[in-house]
């Protein structure tokens, strides 16, 4: 009887442990790739929104934007591809038919169908790229944060053809790195942003660096307006950094001598402002204030004109206590897309205005929305 | 006959309840049993706490960081106690678990919400004790154990044990290594197969990913007739790591290369003198702990440049005194006073960002427990830190226990607490970002638990549920800024409720012992901080990888000295944000996994012990991911000798 007894415990314990391990034997790893990939061609304009993401997290995403329609699709190239985009998605630019979306942190550039979000091809073993820019069809510049160098590659051949070395021997601060292009005949200039103050101009033909120009601390955006003149926004540095603070300034430079015409000094030292872009008629300027420093006041969307000689001081769009993450001007539409990371651990918010401050519309999109690319 | 039955057990209930020490009235603490200490020793206190304990570890991959989250709390609100000295980074406030070799510890205590008052300061989610100890009745001499596993695995530990009743040295070494270059099926890069169109997932390697740890730990004991016990215990320790890069790089082979060393000097006296119902403690303490981090790409024509190269180092002195004076068998009072030096030193030699601070820090402890009557017992605390940053307000406890069942020894619990945390030195000072404006955190908490412990004919059982209720206020997050660093702030209030269950049986059925030990855990952590953000989704949300659902499971048969064990430990999915949205992309969909082990001992003349053991590590050999970005290895395998005499 005792025995029988035990066995029998023997018998349902056995029971039980056979239970819990065929419930536990199978993660759901393959739902990530088994799902209904979306199938679209969307041929009529439309906007990029690039998704940072978080850092270390692998997970920046693409969203896609329809003006006419205002349908907004979230996380576009992995629900066409079922693969995530990578780590710290930082640019994307459009070359024909095809979009460039530079991921920081993987290293790489990938290469969808503008109109499809298909995945047809990347551009790999960089070191930390931050934007890729088309000189013409057989060459374009892929900028990098921290290889000194510029990589110049071949979207006919498919591959990196010439390195542009851009080191200028310092080992601590003001060492050369580049981060966005602007060229005006064959001369191509680039801000050298982190822990430097120089635009680097190069020659389009030789690949070589044919001159520099000093502007304030940390170079982070820039553009050419109507009367050929560089406008640099340089936000300062920051507190307590080794390389020194000062006030964030914007700086007007003429192409043809690369002389400054002028440097205009904001006020508060906290202000770090950065996404200077420019208008249709390329005669106005816009940039963020006060993104993130709380003890800013005045934060917003500025606005001003290329003949102003001083900087404006009220916004243009107030956006409160919003973290400002990117700006962008639709030349095409003449309207003007910025966003709002929120608490940078979530999805965040893209709001649409008209050139006049009217706002059109607000939609979700991916973490971290840090730019736009008009289709 | 039925009388002298129902003395004979009155008489063991009656043991029971006063064989549990005083201090332990109303607390909420578990052991882990000490045979699962031994079970694993190869390998570190992270995978300790994932197959055996209710906490939450979150672990970076194979051999990576593993930090230890309490009922949703974060992983700078975990405190760990080496023989009572904190071992946690005053600068980032945080231990990793990875750096904690079970082969050091003897006994492992938790500390849950409050009743981590006892222990530590600010430990809001809860303090972790380890513990070693002279095992006097110990006549082994020596004991090796060699491990061969996969991935170039290798583990190496000899202990050997000299003198006999006054006076006894403990010395431990090892040295553990890892190639850790398991393959796997990269299913977050595809190349495109240019004939078909189709993907090809590369099946790569876990590159730059190696880690060798090597340590020591001597001990030395004392006992005297004159009732003085002496002990000095010295913990050195090195781990050199490669990181490995997130499996979405497809960069240069050369870039995004990082590195990690952590070194560790602990050396902890102890001076126990016994007078009558007094008990006087001395534990002096020193403490040297240091990380360097480097990360560096090549480039051409400049070699190796590194892009990030941080140096910390922290040297502590401690000193804690404390007195016990037992009243009787009933009553107790606790007295204890520290006083600690840090100093730390941290400094990025690219960025040239540094910063040193000295801390002064000054804690008093009282506490009082009280069995007031045969059934019920009193548990009062308090404790007051002062630093030369901070002065916090007192942190109080108060708890009572209740014997509701004396038959099948059923009691309850209920304590409530409220404690406080000063802000970790990198809060403060670190360049950029640190905040001078920081408001300590606090967390008060409430525990109801209900507990059996009780041996039957045919088995034990050692079960408990313990119901909690926490608000954390004032809590710390560090928030990235546009300019490229991060800032913490006092931004989030965090409501943490939730049921702890653990169970315990054991049982022998003729040849057959079974031991069955589960721990399940229920945790709600949701975030009431500023509702008034525009946009904001993350009021009322789960906290970001805390899993609702945690549980672990390991059953272990033995006859005829073969031992066959099983682990289980699964969590629900897991949120990467703090609004919880989940896609398909950053899904962290529940995780199970499954490990066995299979052993077999010998004695040989009644003396030298002999155990060999086989594990199997992720039975069902799954592809699958548990945090973002990182590969996990498939199923492998170890193969462990001991010999003891």
């Amino acid at each position: 009887m005792m025995i029988k007894n035990n066995r029998h415990i023997v018998l349902k314990f056995a029971k039980i442990i056979f239970t819990i391990v065929i419930l536990s034997s199978c993660m759901n790893d393959d739902v990530l790739r088994d799902f209904d990939r979306l199938n679209k061609n969307e041929t009529e304009p439309g906007v990029f929104i690039i998704n940072e993401g978080n850092f270390m997290y692998s997970n920046a995403s693409l969203s896609y934007y329809n003006p006419k329609t205002q349908e907004i699709i979230n996380d576009v190239f992995y629900k066409t591809n079922a693969l995530p985009l990578g780590d710290v998605a930082q640019s994307m630019t459009i070359n024909d038919s095809l979009g460039y979306v530079v991921v920081n942190n993987s290293g790489k550039i990938y290469i969808i169908d503008i109109n499809t979000f298909k995945y047809v091809g990347k551009i790999t073993g960089l070191v930390s790229p931050r934007h890729i820019y088309f000189i013409n069809k057989q060459k374009a510049y892929i900028s990098d944060l921290y290889s000194k160098s510029i990589f110049v590659y071949n979207p006919i051949l498919q591959q990196v053809t010439n390195i542009i070395n851009i080191s200028n021997g310092n080992t601590e601060f003001s060492q050369h790195n580049s981060e966005m292009f602007m060229q005006t005949s064959n001369k191509v200039y680039v801000n050298s942003w982190s822990y430097d103050n120089k635009i680097l101009v190069i020659n389009s033909i030789s690949d070589e660096i044919i001159d520099s120009i000093t502007v304030g601390k940390q170079p982070n955006s820039m553009l050419i307006d109507k009367n050929n003149n560089l406008w640099v926004l340089s936000d300062g540095g920051f507190a307590g950094s080794n390389y020194g603070q000062e006030n964030a300034s914007l700086t007007q430079i003429n192409l043809q001598t690369n002389n400054i015409i002028q440097t205009l000094s904001f006020n508060d030292i906290d202000a770090s402002p950065n996404n200077l872009c420019i208008n249709s008629t390329r005669d106005t300027l816009y940039f963020v204030y006060g993104n993130w420093a709380s003890s800013v006041s005045g934060s917003g969307i500025y606005q001003m004109s290329i003949n102003d000689t001083e900087l404006p001081t009220s916004p243009f769009i107030s956006t409160g206590t919003k973290t400002i993450y990117g700006l962008n001007y639709d030349t095409e539409n003449n309207e003007l897309y910025f966003s709002d990371a929120v608490n940078n651990t979530q999805n965040g918010f893209v709001f649409r205005f008209k050139s006049n401050g009217i706002a059109i519309d607000t939609f979700k999109v991916g973490i971290n929305p840090n730019g736009f690319c008009f289709k | 006959m039925s009388q002298s039955l129902n003395d004979t057990i009155k008489i063991q209930e009656v043991e029971i309840v006063a064989k549990k020490p005083l201090k332990e009235i109303a607390k909420s603490k578990t052991n882990i049993d000490s045979t699962l200490i031994l079970e694993i020793t190869g390998e570190s206190m992270a995978e300790l706490l994932s197959e055996h304990s209710s906490v939450f570890i979150k672990q970076a991959g194979r051999g990576a960081l593993a930090t230890v989250s309490f009922r949703g709390t974060s992983a700078s609100h975990t405190d760990v106690l080496w023989n009572d000295i904190s071992i946690k980074s005053p600068m980032l406030g945080q231990v990793d678990f990875s750096l904690l070799p079970v082969y050091f510890i003897d006994e492992i205590s938790l500390y849950s919400g409050g009743s981590s008052i006892e222990k530590s300061n600010g430990a809001l989610g809860g303090a972790i004790s380890i513990n070693n100890k002279a095992d006097w009745n110990n006549d082994k001499k020596a004991k090796i154990i060699l491990g061969f596993g996969s991935y170039g695995t290798t583990n190496n530990f000899l202990q050997f044990n000299l003198g006999k009743n006054k006076f006894k040295s403990k010395t431990r070494i090892f040295y553990n290594y890892s190639r850790n270059n398991f393959e796997f099926r990269n299913k977050n890069i595809a190349d495109i197969d240019p004939e078909t169109g189709e993907y090809i997932y590369p099946v790569q390697k876990n590159e730059n990913a190696d880690f060798t740890q090597y340590g020591v730990l001597q001990e030395f004991y004392y006992r005297t007739k004159s009732n003085i016990n002496l002990s000095l215990k010295y913990w050195g320790q090195q781990t050199d790591r490669n990181l490995p890069r997130l499996n979405t790089f497809e960069g240069s082979d050369y870039s995004n290369i990082s590195r990690q060393i952590d070194v560790n000097h602990r050396l902890a006296g102890n001076i126990v003198y016994y007078k009558n119902k007094n008990k006087f403690t001395y534990i002096p303490a020193f403490v040297y702990q240091k990380m360097d981090y480097n990360q560096s790409n090549y480039i051409s024509g400049v070699g190796y440049q590194n892009i990030i190269f941080s140096k910390s180092w922290n040297r502590s002195f401690y000193n804690k005194l404390k007195f016990n004076h037992k009243f009787n068998d009933k009553n107790e009072l606790s007295f204890n006073l520290d006083f600690n030096n840090d100093y730390v030193f941290t400094e990025d030699t690219v960025t040239k960002q540094a910063y040193e601070k000295q801390l002064n820090e000054f804690v008093m402890f009282l506490s009082f427990n009280k069995q007031i009557k045969e059934r019920l017992g009193l548990s009062l605390m308090a404790r007051k830190y002062v630093s030369s940053i901070y002065n916090l307000p007192i942190s109080p406890f108060g708890g009572i226990e209740y014997l509701i069942n004396k038959k099948h020894n059923i009691s309850a619990k209920l304590n409530i607490s409220k404690n406080y945390k000063a802000p970790n030195l990198n809060d403060l000072y670190w360049q950029p970002g640190g905040n001078l404006e920081l408001q300590p955190e606090e967390n008060l908490t409430t525990d109801l638990a209900l507990l059996i412990n009780k041996k039957y004919k045919y088995f034990n059982l050692k079960s408990s549920v313990t119901a909690f209720y926490s608000d954390v206020d004032n809590w710390i997050i560090w928030i990235p800024s546009p300019m490229g660093y991060w800032t913490p702030e006092n931004i989030a209030n965090v409501i943490s409720q939730g049921v702890e269950c653990q169970i315990n049986i054991s049982f022998k059925i003729s040849d057959f012992k079974i031991v069955a030990i589960g721990n399940y855990a229920y945790t709600d952590a949701k975030n009431y901080g500023d509702k008034e953000i525009w946009g904001d989704q993350s009021y009322g949300k789960q906290l970001a990888y805390i899993p609702v659902h945690s549980g672990n499971i390991f059953i272990s048969l033995n006859r005829w000295n073969y031992t066959l064990s099983y682990t289980h430990n699964s969590y629900s999915e897991r949120y990467t944000t703090s609004s919880n949205d989940i896609s398909l992309r950053d899904w962290l969909y529940p995780y199970y996994m499954n490990n066995v082990s299979l052993s077999k001992n010998f004695t040989l003349k009644e003396k030298y012990l002999f155990e060999i053991n086989f594990k199997v590590y992720n039975l069902f050999n799954e592809e699958y991911r548990s945090i973002l970005g990182r590969p996990m290895p498939g199923r492998n395998y170890l193969l462990s000798l001991k010999f003891e005499f």
